[in-house]
């Protein structure tokens, strides 16, 4: 005997969700490419490199190509589990890009060449990974969310332990056991968000109503619980422990690919949060709770934390590490400072960001491959021997500290001038603090981003000299260079 | 007296729980997660929630557990028995951080009203199975999550594989 109301509730839903398919086409390229590339796995012997590399980015080009009409789409999809919006469509088409130049580090690093079997793993993991971001950014769902974080963390786990050395394994294990206890924070808190709603739909406005009507802490705890699995995933403190391990061990381009990626579908997820729960405010006796002030204190400790530990750093990849923490915490102030602009700026300083970094784990790669080393003594002296890779390097350290003329600062600039606004507007201490702060630590990251040119134009050249850089490295690097010049000189471009 | 058999349950979950975390023998612990998932069961069944209480039980008992066993037995060298040790500073720490986050959440709990909330309120019982349900949801509000799962789990094998198949 089959239920009468269900029954018209399956003949309302089905057709929605034949229609939604269409909108989830890019999705549904990747998910395609990621099963078609394990059934090519099995026949292709011969040639791998060149079949897999063209097959991935067919795969890539496709995915963007149904991308691209959805620009200006503004529409709820599968039963309003998905949104697709302007902030869905730039941010996807930004992990479109950090996928592709990921794919371009690997091929060229040491990597690559000391295991090319893994290649094909490789790619499919990328694939894998690149779907569930995808849907991390498109998510209305808590449920949905979840999932699509844990598929990213699964296939973030594993491409992390890929070198198969003694200190990767500790570092995966590290970053599972992290990592599964940041998801089971993240369920919990879920949970309990649900039970009190009734909803798992994160921007229904009775999801906000029902919260703020109950007004009581445990919805501070069930919000700070479920932030938490997010925090996780952009390396934000106080959830940030595993960063520096893994990014020690773990293969430079999946390093550059973590530094970027995550953190551009973790801030699209907090972004949403951040507009959906902006009228929630718990009292708890004198103070206030708002999601505001969570991800407030977080930015805060997150550039305090990440520019304080990096200072003392000799490896370059734990710098760049600890750099990203920091650069979590300015990702976050757009959020904090939630108003009109924050979306445009966010988005700016989301691809200035995955410019700059991809840029310096560009130059960590070669240094890598060609003297085997990733501490600041295998650089000594390569500005002098490589003058384009001396100015490469100094180009990217001065945006990602946020000095003129580079992108960088304009992205600095802008997020401060928003923090300022916001700071007038609300009088918040809170703000005030992390405006002081925020300005103080770009001083102090100064001195360790300028480590690395100084190191490489001050000490003395190691023998032997390095050989001659091919073409396209230096191709590659000066593009990535001149975006970074010219989003300065034109950063209204972008912003429009 | 419903609530009563719910005590019971949880108290063979927070009984099994402790030893799962005070055991220092591996087997002790893996054979207390079965009498967790099995108390999880209970709860299911008294929640109505009977098909999410069978899947429970054939997923984590019948399968979870097995493989944890064999796992156990597969890599647990013979004449170490204390294979878990922990050191007194970091369990006193834990111990202090657990008590405190507990204190915390059992006062956030304790100020809510759970009376008041609206879904709770109007909720009525459906005349349908929990199965029925189930199946339309999974098909339609869960489709999307459903069929993620397929590739999360994908994700997993794949890499169970190339870890499993690596060769120094």
């Amino acid at each position: 005997m089959f239920d009468e109301i269900l029954k018209q509730s399956l003949q309302e839903s089905l057709p929605i969700i034949q229609e939604s398919i269409a909108y989830l086409l890019p999705e549904l390229i990747l998910v395609g490419a990621f099963l078609g590339i394990i059934l090519l796995d099995l026949f292709v012997k011969k040639h791998k490199e060149i079949v897999f590399t063209l097959y991935f980015w067919v795969a890539l080009g496709l995915c963007t190509s149904f991308l691209l009409p959805q620009q200006t789409l503004q529409q709820t999809s599968f039963l309003g589990t998905l949104l697709h919006d302007e902030m869905a469509f730039w941010f996807r088409l930004f992990l479109v890009i950090a996928v592709f130049l990921t794919t371009l580090l690997y091929l060229r690093s040491s990597f690559y060449h000391r295991a090319p079997q893994l290649l094909s793993t490789f790619y499919t993991l990328l694939l894998g990974m690149l779907i569930g971001l995808h849907l991390m950014v498109l998510s209305q769902h808590l449920l949905l969310l979840f999932i699509a974080i844990e598929v990213v963390s699964i296939s973030a786990y594993i491409l992390a332990t890929l070198t198969f050395s003694k200190a990767s394994t500790e570092a995966s294990i590290k970053y599972i056991l992290f990592g599964a206890t940041a998801a089971a924070l993240m369920l919990y808190g879920i949970s309990w968000l649900y039970g009190l709603t009734g909803t798992l739909y994160f921007s229904q406005p009775t999801f906000v109503a029902t919260l703020q009507t109950l007004g009581s802490p445990l919805v501070m705890v069930a919000i700070l619980l479920t932030t938490a699995g997010l925090l996780f995933k952009i390396t934000a403190v106080p959830l940030h422990i595993w960063t520096p391990d893994v990014y020690q061990v773990a293969p430079t381009p999946i390093v550059a690919f973590f530094s970027v990626a995550p953190k551009i579908a973790g801030l699209a997820v907090l972004f949403r949060w951040a507009t959906a729960w902006q009228p929630l405010a718990v009292s708890l006796g004198n103070a206030t709770f708002t999601f505001q002030n969570l991800l407030g204190f977080v930015a805060l400790m997150s550039i305090l934390l990440g520019n304080v530990a990096a200072l003392s750093q000799t490896n370059v990849k734990r710098l760049l590490a600890y750099s990203g923490i920091a650069q979590v915490g300015f990702l976050l102030i757009p959020v904090v400072a939630l108003s009109e602009a924050s979306l445009s700026i966010l988005t700016f300083y989301l691809l200035i960001y995955l410019l700059m970094n991809f840029l310096a784990f560009e130059v960590v790669s070669m240094v890598e491959r060609r003297r085997q080393s990733v501490t600041l003594e295998g650089y000594q002296g390569l500005g002098q021997q490589q003058v384009v890779l001396g100015i490469v390097v100094l180009v990217a350290m001065l945006s990602l500290t946020g000095l003129p003329p580079t992108a960088g600062f304009t992205a600095k600039l802008l997020i401060f001038s928003i923090l300022w606004k916001s700071y007038t507007l609300s009088q918040s201490p809170l703000l005030l603090w992390l405006f002081i702060l925020g300005i103080l630590n770009a001083a102090i990251a100064l001195f360790y981003y300028l480590k690395l040119p100084y190191w490489m134009f001050f000490k003395q050249a190691l023998k032997p000299p390095l050989s001659r850089i091919p073409w396209y490295d230096k191709s590659l690097w000066l593009l990535l260079t001149l975006l970074l010049l010219l989003f300065f000189f034109k950063a209204d471009w972008l912003l429009g | 007296m419903a609530i009563w058999i719910f005590y019971v349950f949880v108290f063979i979950i927070i009984a099994a729980s402790l030893l799962i975390i005070f055991t220092r023998n591996v087997m002790h612990a893996v054979f207390s997660t079965m009498l967790v998932f099995l108390g999880i069961a209970g709860l299911y069944v008294l929640m109505q929630a009977e098909f999410i209480a069978a899947t429970q039980i054939m997923v984590y008992v019948g399968g979870v557990l097995v493989l944890l066993i064999f796992g156990v037995m597969l890599t647990t060298r013979t004449g170490v028995e204390r294979s878990i040790s922990v050191s007194l500073r970091s369990a006193g720490l834990g111990g202090l951080l657990v008590t405190v986050l507990l204190g915390f959440f059992c006062w956030a709990i304790l100020q809510t009203d759970f009376s008041s909330l609206p879904h709770l309120a109007a909720s009525t019982p459906s005349t349908a199975t929990t199965t029925q349900v189930l199946g339309i949801r999974l098909m339609t509000d869960y489709l999307l999550p459903l069929e993620i799962t397929a590739i999360l789990l994908l994700i997993a094998l794949i890499g169970a594989a190339v870890i499993a198949t690596h060769k120094k």
